[in-house]
């Protein structure tokens, strides 16, 4: 996590301290961010004028309550003392309305502008200053609250990657006795654990076996295109190894040119996946270092894990990309959601206590991606995992690496899938900006 | 983007525009004055023959073009009789969610994006200081001068009732007849659904292709999660002159095109006659359309490799007008200042003949032949590449507004339909209406704020 000046984050903090006591006192009232405590600062705004008293404070939480009394609607803003950048601020304030803008400034000079019709040059810019009040350092509740997403967040990696040993040398031992159709059912949920935080692991590389996420879940339309070859070239399929090298073999018949030519490179691959599935175990579990030192997630880390987690889904899950042997997307997409559920789950409450409109929004739109993928599930397995749609029946994908969808094939499903990504993506794209100091 | 005083802009007059900008950090004060002495230089002819001085006057006017800058909020939307740009990306979305406050959260939040790039900002106004947030501004405008963007919004039909007939938004009795009634079908056309109409219009005009782009990718941008694009067309060299300033351009068949069209500077009476919806026309609609407009778009593919074998005789009976000049057939010898001279639709030729054919598109489409009814033309030529047999995907995105497309744009069409020699080399592929509210007042915080009050 990169450390910014702590202008940046300074709202976190005493209204973190609020929404938190009223969650668990009183879970109704945990958007109430009003002017309870701090000081007050009247601003009256005119056509051409923005009155802001008194101009001096002592640092802390302020509120301004903002009234528009002239003819346009008005902006008002808090700048940085560089006067270029937005520390708060407000658009759209109409005429013959009052708006409150809430933040916490730290000690130093600011300056406050309107902007009639929110364009053009500022008006009634002042210089505001902040004196040494409250301190406004990062209190203990704040600090409690980020220590333990990350540590709930590095618990949940740790017992994916843990399910995840387990779960591929299920995988692989169905698949090297010969058992095809046990291989087959096993194949989407075992991935699961892996989808669930692939933006995480895919981070941390180690330094011997180089790109650990490549080793694993390599696509051989990347291999083929980067040698120039076709994906079935003996070349291209010789570099290829872990989880959908299995699949291809599984999934295709002999003409494709997929198949394994003996049991014995059928074990070959599948000890390589659990080696290197053993690594990623390692490295998580800190018995070796990674490329870039030991395995140690920060805030970051969680802050944009969700994000990254949808983008998985954006850019290869709804074209069928990710699973083009198999069709089992949709397992990875479900995978993917639950772990951007977790990430943010974890960050859940800071944000709350930033940005409630935020916080809505993204509970709003979790449960819109949650109840669209509800559509194609075809019910559970005997161990209670959700089954899902062949991926290839509901949408126009991209089969055996062959040529992608054209724009025009794509279903109303997909159509309604993307749409409901891209309703998530947005409002969790401001997760770090809102959270990270 | 630029950082401009909005006053100087707000006080001129709503379709003269500031030609005064910041670009890339020069003052605008002394781009002004570059400006003002190039054009003086222009004028004068100083710099090496009519062939230099032509060059010379186009780069000029490009140069001042991308400085033009026209007032957001005025008495009519921006981007109708506006004189029109180069360039045009118009969209529409259908909107996702069932929520009348999101919907008017989209319309406020689209209004300020909208005001804040015509003006030359950033989307958001000046960069966060917060680096760990996404920019609220995509960039690729940053520092780039106004270029004439206007940004023009309008109400579909399906944004009042479903498919089912259901009130969406609790809208419905302020619903105009015009839009039930929809657009009725026309011969020889293969309309496809997924190509028209929709719940909101967004016309984007600007002399920069990349700002107009960027305008419609930063509204799409706000949009997410509320309403989402249907679909989208990028047109250049625009196809019609609403300004008695500006010259007529050429459609891709290479004729000047839109010569009889409404301009701006047509009197009051005659604008408030064919192209604002007047109070009284429509009592449903009455309380939030009045003074606005009818958004009639048609796309209009064209057959241009079929058109390119014609005779040129043949191109010009079937236009009605000579290819060079623009002068109507009824012109015996034409010449260059004859474009404007009025069509004479009684004129022979030496053989005796009606010198117009009855059937030319000038004779089809004329006003006379229509009751006198006219529309404001806007169009813009596309090219969406070609299709797999190596023929150009080109065609006219034509776009009108009319007060009442019912009166001003059906029926021309359909006699167009039916009897115009040109209409054997085109074929209309999608179609597009929509209700155009009048502009944004003073202290209005969003476009259509009447419809929803």
């Amino acid at each position: 996590m990169k450390h910014h000046s702590a202008l940046i984050a300074l709202p976190t903090v005493t209204l973190l301290a609020l929404s938190l006591a009223a969650c668990t006192d009183n879970p109704q009232n945990k958007k109430d961010d009003a002017a309870s405590g701090g000081d007050t600062v009247t601003v009256k705004i005119t056509d051409d004028t923005c009155e802001v008293s008194p101009a001096t404070l002592p640092s802390g939480k302020v509120s301004f309550s903002v009234t528009n009394k002239g003819t346009k609607p008005n902006e008002f803003e808090i700048l940085a003392e560089n006067k270029l950048q937005i520390e708060s601020e407000k658009e759209n304030i109409g005429p013959g309305t009052t708006t409150t803008v809430t933040t916490a400034l730290d000690e130093g000079t600011y300056y406050t502008a309107c902007k009639p019709n929110m364009v053009g040059d500022f008006v009634g810019l002042a210089e505001f200053a902040v004196t040494k009040g409250e301190d406004i350092s990062v209190d203990s509740d704040t600090q409690a609250a980020e220590d333990k997403a990350i540590t709930n967040y590095t618990g949940y990696v740790k017992d994916q990657v843990g399910q995840l040993v387990d779960a591929t040398k299920d995988f692989t031992d169905a698949y090297t006795s010969g058992d095809t159709e046990k291989a087959k059912a096993l194949y989407p949920l075992a991935r699961q654990h892996y989808e669930r935080i692939e933006p995480t692991a895919e981070s941390f590389g180690i330094k011997e076996a180089g790109d650990l996420d490549g080793a694993l879940d390599g696509r051989v339309q990347d291999l083929s295109a980067d040698a120039g070859k076709k994906p079935n070239d003996p070349e291209v399929l010789a570099d290829w190894t872990g989880w959908h090298r299995i699949e291809a073999d599984l999934f295709t018949d002999e003409s494709e040119g997929y198949k394994f030519e003996s049991e014995a490179d059928r074990k070959k691959v599948a000890d390589k996946l659990n080696e290197d599935t053993k690594t990623l175990y390692d490295l998580v579990y800190g018995k070796v270092d990674g490329a870039s030192g030991a395995f140690e997630l920060q805030l970051s880390d969680v802050a944009t894990g969700a994000s990254a987690l949808l983008e998985e889904v954006a850019l290869s899950k709804i074209g069928g990309e990710e699973e083009t042997f198999s069709h089992t997307d949709l397992y990875d997409f479900h995978a993917n959601v639950e772990g951007a559920e977790v990430a943010y789950g974890n960050v859940e409450k800071l944000v709350e206590a930033q940005d409630p409109d935020l916080a809505e929004k993204i509970t709003t739109n979790l449960d819109g991606v949650k109840t669209v993928l509800k559509k194609y599930q075809t019910g559970k397995d005997d161990d209670g995992n959700i089954l899902y749609e062949d991926y290839s029946k509901v949408a126009a994908v991209q089969k055996d690496a062959g040529e992608a969808p054209q724009d025009t094939d794509y279903t109303e499903a997909q159509q309604e899938l993307s749409d409901a990504v891209n309703a998530l993506s947005e409002p969790l794209s401001q997760v770090s900006g809102t959270i990270l100091r | 983007m630029s950082n401009d005083d909005p006053t100087e802009a707000a006080a001129s007059d709503a379709e003269s525009a500031s030609a005064e900008g910041k670009v890339r950090g020069i003052p605008r004060r002394r781009l002004f004055a570059l400006g003002g002495a190039a054009g003086a230089l222009g004028i004068a002819g100083v710099g090496g023959g009519a062939a230099g001085y032509a060059v010379r006057g186009a780069q000029e006017k490009k140069q001042s073009a991308v400085h033009l800058r026209y007032p957001f909020r005025a008495e009519k939307q921006q981007g109708i009789l506006t004189p029109a740009q180069d360039n045009m990306y118009t969209v529409a979305f259908d909107v996702t969610t069932s929520d009348r406050q999101a919907l008017i959260g989209l319309l406020e939040d689209w209004t300020v994006a909208a005001e804040q790039m015509s003006a030359g900002d950033l989307v958001g106004g000046a960069p966060d200081a917060n680096a760990e947030l996404p920019p609220k501004d995509s960039g690729e405008v940053w520092g780039y001068p106004a270029s004439g963007l206007t940004i023009t919004f309008g109400f579909g039909a399906t944004l009042f009732v479903d498919e089912a007939g259901k009130d969406r938004f609790g809208l419905t009795n302020k619903m105009p007849q015009v839009l039930k009634d929809g657009v009725p079908k026309f011969a020889n056309e293969a309309i496809h659904a997924s190509e028209s109409n929709g719940d909101l219009l967004v016309q984007a005009c600007a002399n920069d292709p990349q700002v107009a782009v960027h305008a419609i990718r930063n509204l799409t941008r706000i949009a997410f999660g509320t309403a989402k694009l249907k679909w989208g067309q990028i047109g250049y060299g625009r196809t019609s002159s609403t300004s008695t300033e500006q010259e007529t351009p050429r459609n891709l068949f290479g004729f000047k095109d839109g010569t009889n069209n409404i301009k701006s500077e047509d009197a009051d009476g005659e604008l408030d006659k064919h192209l604002w919806v007047q109070s009284g026309d429509d009592p449903a609609s009455d309380g939030w359309l009045a003074g606005g407009t009818y958004f009639m778009a048609r796309k209009i593919h064209m057959y241009l490799e079929i058109w390119d074998r014609v005779s040129l005789a043949e191109q010009e009976d079937i236009i009605g007008r000579d290819k060079r000049y623009g002068a109507p057939q009824s012109v015996a010898e034409p010449a260059t200042d004859q474009e404007f001279t009025p069509i004479d639709f009684s004129a022979k030729n030496a053989e005796g003949t009606p010198a117009i054919d009855a059937r030319s598109h000038i004779s089809i489409v004329a006003p006379e032949h229509h009751k006198g009814a006219k529309m404001l033309r806007r169009g813009y030529n596309f090219t969406d590449g070609n299709d797999s047999l190596g023929r150009l995907d080109a065609g006219l995105f034509f776009i009108a507004y009319v007060r009442d497309p019912r009166t001003n744009f059906y029926p021309i069409l359909k006699t167009m339909a039916q009897k115009d020699l040109l209409t054997e080399y085109l074929q209309h592929q999608a179609s597009a209406l929509f209700a155009i509210p009048p502009g944004i007042g003073t202290g209005d915080t969003m476009i259509g704020q009447k419809l929803f009050t």
